[in-house]
């Protein structure tokens, strides 16, 4: 029952980063890949019906968290006061962005909005990045079953780090460039003309330069946590999902090439997917790792609720989820780019269409 | 979430909503009349607000209202007193139209009462003994008595002016008589506001009455704070929360003026395409 609340938790945060990932990773590039209004409106209306839902992802992801692992939750929650908050403040800062910047015409206005969406977006990538690597180092939890960290303090990793330390922060830069290099790969795909070309280039130079980092991030990753690669190896899950990081990989060098950047985003989505799973695997069954003391360790078995609420939940939960699963297919498909018109995306369309970019 | 009381929460903040968005529109269209401009418009968008108005004030008393607070008064009888004022017990509870809560001497200052209604309106019958405050242990009243006393009267005397305002005005559009009667138009315009306060103050009754209690009985919200979040940091996102929702009202209120000032848009929506 743990095992299978766990892989629950770990697979709604990774399908929240899959999703919100590529919203996150267009807001971060589209200072770069759309330069005027009309190509920033295409940008806004390719993710426009979608970014909202997919933030759900992370609420319910957090709402399953609370149910499975009530201990998790508290000591996660409580330990992340500060940067949990500001990740709610970004969310806030970049939802405003995108729906205030259509109501007035003034380019100023815009400038601004765009420019907060982009600062928004980029920095949500990183505490995201900067998030998993806290999770995979682990956090000084000790006696009382609580801990505090302080956000920075001399940022090298080890014994009394902050939240942000070398590690942590390259994790976050990491996520940054793979993220906007998902942006990229869903622009080239929902989006035409100039912004589609430009999405291209700069995907292809942003995965590039996150398989740069990659050997990095695993060789460091290693470091922090020596006891990963065996866990892995010893876990034919961990393999499978290897296998799908791989494929993505791969898939996304040919999608990108041909080009076909349907292939490349799906792709894309497996590579992440993959990635986050295998680390998921890998760290099973360890929910929020001490620093201190592996006594301290908060695992799936110390942290979960009761049977009988799982039991209960887990039946919900198999009704609940195809059906949110449903809505995001039926979503897509409602929103489906028809290249004549994507000018005028639906993000911004129901708004003010009548007021063009002047 | 099978809690019967979380239905008629629901039920009431609901309602409560339809409230403030028919108000919204009536007062906007109130506005636009009292000007001459966009009369068709404005015209039809008010006799709309105003039926659903009447229909949602209503609601939002009874049965709604009524069942929160027979509710409170079963699960919650210290929240109940602090609401109503009410220090002493006893059968033919009087209900506090107005008045100020005097702490010091446990007694209501100036106050309007209806005998026996507060017996009626909690238990069913005149008869029914309702707690006071004086019979509850101190440490068990929610923290801020008069807080949660005004938040309360604040709440139940605007959703009392508002079901007079729509019916009044319902009859007046039954009769076709609104649109010639400015002082109404003019009761509109100026009501725009008074939904929102009322929510915010039945919320504020809501989760002020509930103290001390977080889970109510059995656990005090002193014992639910995070035990390593320290003061210095939740002032910090306190001041951080607040500057944050001051910028986006003063934004709000801005981009509605602009709203307002524009005028309704007659043009149909462009279609979206891909819809099926």
């Amino acid at each position: 029952m743990e095992a299978i609340w766990y892989a629950v938790v770990a697979g709604m945060f990774a399908v929240y980063v899959a999703l919100d990932g590529y919203d996150l990773g267009a807001g971060a590039l589209h200072l770069f890949v759309a330069r005027d209004d009309a190509e920033r409106r295409q940008v806004l209306g390719a993710i426009g019906p979608f970014w909202d839902g997919n933030e759900v992802w992370l609420v319910a992801g957090g709402g399953v968290l609370v149910l499975a692992f009530p201990v998790a939750y508290a000591v996660g929650f409580s330990g992340f006061y500060l940067p949990l908050i500001m990740v709610l403040w970004l969310l806030l800062l970049r939802g405003l962005s995108i729906e205030f910047r259509s109501h007035v015409e003034n380019p100023l206005w815009r400038s601004f909005w765009d420019v907060a969406f982009a600062l928004g977006s980029s920095l949500l990538a990183v505490v995201l990045g900067a998030a998993l690597g806290n999770v995979l180092r682990g956090v000084p939890i000790d006696a009382s079953r609580t801990f505090s960290l302080p956000l920075f303090d001399d940022l090298l990793p080890g014994p009394g780090s902050g939240v942000l330390d070398a590690y942590t922060v390259l994790l976050g830069a990491f996520a940054l460039v793979l993220l906007a290099a998902h942006g990229g790969a869903f622009l080239a795909w929902r989006t035409t003309g100039e912004v589609r070309a430009r999405s291209l280039r700069s995907a292809r130079r942003l995965y590039v330069l996150a398989g740069a980092i990659f050997p990095v991030v695993t060789w460091w990753t290693l470091e922090v946590q020596p006891g990963l690669p065996d866990a892995a190896l010893h876990r034919p899950l961990a393999w499978l999902t290897m296998a799908i990081a791989v494929s993505g990989a791969a898939g996304i060098a040919w999608g990108l090439s041909r080009p076909r950047p349907a292939l490349a985003f799906g792709s894309s989505v497996a590579l992440l997917l993959g990635l986050l799973a295998t680390a998921a695997a890998a760290s099973w069954p360890f929910l929020l790792r001490s620093t201190v003391s592996p006594a301290y360790d908060v695992t799936a078995f110390s942290a979960g609720a009761q049977g009988y609420a799982l039991r209960v939940a887990l039946v919900w939960a198999s009704i609940g989820l195809p059906l949110a699963c449903g809505y995001f297919v039926y979503l897509a498909r409602t929103f489906r780019v028809d290249p004549d018109q994507r000018s005028d995306a639906p993000g911004e369309a129901s708004r003010r269409v009548d007021s063009g970019p002047g | 979430v099978a809690s019967p009381w979380a239905f008629w929460e629901y039920a009431h903040v609901m309602s409560a909503a339809v409230v403030t968005g028919s108000f919204a529109m009536a007062g906007i269209s109130a506005y636009w009349l009292l000007l001459g401009q966009h009369r068709e418009v404005a015209t039809r968008c008010l006799r709309t607000a105003v039926v659903a108005a009447s229909i949602a004030t209503v609601v939002q008393i009874f049965p709604t209202g009524d069942r929160n607070g027979k509710l409170v008064a079963d699960h919650q009888p210290a929240t109940l007193a602090a609401m109503e004022g009410l220090f002493d017990s006893g059968p033919y509870a009087k209900l506090a139209i107005i008045g100020q809560p005097d702490m010091k001497n446990r007694r209501l200052e100036n106050p309007i009462e209806v005998p026996g209604l507060l017996s009626f309106l909690a238990y069913g019958s005149f008869g029914s003994t309702v707690v006071g405050l004086n019979d509850i242990p101190q440490d068990e009243w929610p923290d801020n008595v008069p807080l949660v006393y005004y938040a309360y009267h604040v709440m139940v005397g605007l959703g009392t002016a508002f079901i007079a305002l729509a019916l009044f005005s319902l009859l007046q559009v039954w009769r076709g008589a609104l649109f010639r009667q400015r002082w109404l138009l003019w009761l509109w315009m100026l009501a725009i506001p008074f939904p929102y306060i009322a929510t915010t103050a039945g919320w504020v009754t809501a989760e002020a009455g509930r103290q001390p209690w977080i889970v109510h009985g059995l656990m005090r919200t002193a014992q639910g704070t995070s035990p390593r979040v320290g003061t210095g940091d939740t002032l910090f996102t306190l001041m951080g929360f607040s500057g944050l929702y001051l910028v986006v009202g003063v934004l709000f209120l801005f981009l509605v003026g602009r709203e307002i000032a524009h005028g309704p848009s007659l043009a149909p929506h462009a279609p979206v395409e891909g819809r099926p």
